[in-house]
């Protein structure tokens, strides 16, 4: 028997590493008691029907490994994103649930014993709550010990996007325990003092966090057996809902409203170009879009793919896009995803194992590439073979769309830098396309502009 | 102790926790500062009827 990397930090519940379609978990005593007790009140039924949690059931059929006492079984979702992967509207919908979730689980007499980011997964645009053993019957009437972890994971990084205009995602790539209460408090100006849950759940913490720093052990351990009413716990809750759905991001995108001077007979001739693609391959299971922005051509994609990961450096892009994919027939099938292909998400965590890296996560059927190619190439250097070694390994077939440097594009990418380009051309592109897959079709959208079928 | 405890193994800060009584107590005392409002606000009323002008509440005269 073998766990999931990832899955050590709770020591009464652990995933069991399988690659099967169902994700096992294997529950010590106190959990199994505790997870039958929920699942008799009607908890986990009622949180299933709202959509909030990931369905689960009990495998009591299932013999439970040594010193485990029970398994409980829940499906696995398609791709795996991460909160450094996620738009601003991502990260506050998943703190959403996460507090709709601890709300409906206090009325019930239980509580989320973690708060971590990592619990929730989306599937397409919709959040889900999968670590069903993070939900325990509350024991006496303390506060929510997931409190901290729930503000450095949600609250510190949304609120620093929210009140500083900072993306949040390159910090939350820096550290898998978000961004901690006190640096924010750091980062924060005199003038933020007056923005919602600044003097409360930063500076007043900040403050207390270092009063109680310097207390004994036993004082602290004091701190743990604190009563707060169950009444004032929802209030708390309720009051940090209102909070949090009040937070707007005012990060600048530069690419977030690209999609409005697209020229809209050309994309017209892609869509048709992308959609005779998904037919010609026969689709299959899984298709990414690198460089999405609107996200269009992901959706024609869902057409013949199963499940379609839509890929794009820019967050503004990232979280229109998923704005727009919430109540979209859609909505369920594609993934969006903040991820910038000059540096693809490493593995990370403890052994460099706990969080896999993006390759690792399940490889495409086909990737488009579409207006992406002299951004990488002219705007950041890859050479133009290195870009079509990058398209081999990532998916067994491409679109890619190849833009001249004589394009308008290119030219305003290379407007303030010395053109050195050597071999990026048509010619050389279809060359080196060759020496790597079958060129399956071809045609010309403009006259700097090319689109290829590679497989 | 109940058969079906479960440890929380999330360590909590001792100020994540004193905060969350804060907040609680603060609330707490911004209802009863509501309430006391309320009642300051009736015992306003009742006093300014008294002073002989038109009574534009609707209740009844105490």
């Amino acid at each position: 028997m073998s766990f999931a990397a990832g899955s050590f930090r709770d020591p009464a519940a652990r995933v069991l590493a399988d690659d099967g379609p169902q994700i096992r978990r294997v529950l010590s005593a106190a959990a199994a008691a505790d997870d039958t007790r929920l699942r008799a009140a009607g908890l986990f039924d009622e949180l299933e029907r709202a959509g909030w949690l990931i369905a689960s059931r009990r495998r009591d059929d299932v013999p439970a490994p040594d010193g485990w006492s029970a398994v409980v079984e829940s499906p696995r979702l398609p791709f795996v994103s991460y909160p450094a992967e996620w738009s601003f509207g991502m990260l506050r919908d998943a703190a959403l649930l996460t507090l709709q979730i601890t709300e409906r689980a206090l009325e019930r007499g239980a509580i989320l014993k973690d708060a971590s980011a990592f619990n929730v997964l989306f599937e397409g645009a919709q959040p889900r709550f999968v670590d069903v053993s993070s939900l325990m019957s509350r024991d006496g009437d303390g506060p929510w010990h997931a409190y901290g972890q729930f503000c450095d994971h949600f609250l510190a990084p949304l609120m620093l996007e929210a009140y500083r205009g900072v993306p949040f995602q390159s910090w939350l790539r820096g550290s898998l325990e978000g961004l901690d209460i006190g640096t924010l408090a750091r980062l924060l100006s005199a003038r933020d003092l007056v923005r919602p849950g600044v003097a409360t759940h930063v500076m007043a913490r900040t403050a207390l966090e270092r009063r109680s720093g310097t207390l004994a052990p036993a004082a602290r351990h004091a701190a743990r057996g604190l009563a707060l009413p169950a009444a004032a716990l929802l209030r708390n809750v309720r009051s940090l809902q209102r909070l949090v759905a009040g937070l707007r991001s005012r990060a600048v995108s530069p690419w977030a409203d690209y999609r409005d001077a697209e020229d809209h007979a050309l994309s017209a001739r892609k869509a048709a170009f992308v959609a005779a693609a998904g037919a010609r391959l026969g689709g299959g299971q899984l298709a990414w879009d690198v460089g999405a922005n609107s996200g269009r051509y992901s959706r024609l994609l869902a057409e013949h793919y199963a499940y379609i990961v839509a890929l794009d450096a820019d967050a503004g892009a990232i979280d229109r896009l998923y704005a727009e994919l919430r109540g979209s027939d859609e909505a369920r099938r594609v993934l969006p995803m903040v991820v910038d292909v000059m540096q693809p998400s490493p593995p990370r965590g403890w052994r460099g194992r706990e969080r896999a890296s993006l390759v690792e996560r399940g490889r495409p059927q086909l990737a488009l590439y579409l207006a992406l190619i002299h951004h990488l190439c002219l705007g950041r250097g890859v050479p133009l073979a290195e870009f079509l070694d990058f398209a081999r390994d990532t998916a067994p077939a491409a679109v890619i769309e190849f833009v001249a440097a004589e394009d308008p594009h290119s030219q305003a990418l290379l407007a303030s830098r010395t053109a050195q380009h050597p071999g990026y051309d048509l010619a050389n592109f279809r060359r080196l396309a060759a020496a790597r897959f079958q060129i399956l079709d071809e045609a010309a959208l403009t006259p700097t502009r090319q689109l290829f079928l590679l497989a | 102790m109940r058969a079906f405890l479960v440890i929380a193994y999330v360590d909590p800060s001792a100020g994540s926790l004193l905060l969350q009584l804060l907040l609680g107590g603060f609330a707490g005392l911004a209802v009863a500062l509501k309430l006391g409002h309320r009642r300051v606000r009736a015992w306003l009323r009742r006093r300014f009827r008294r002073s002989g002008d038109p009574d534009v509440s609707g209740e009844p005269r105490r």
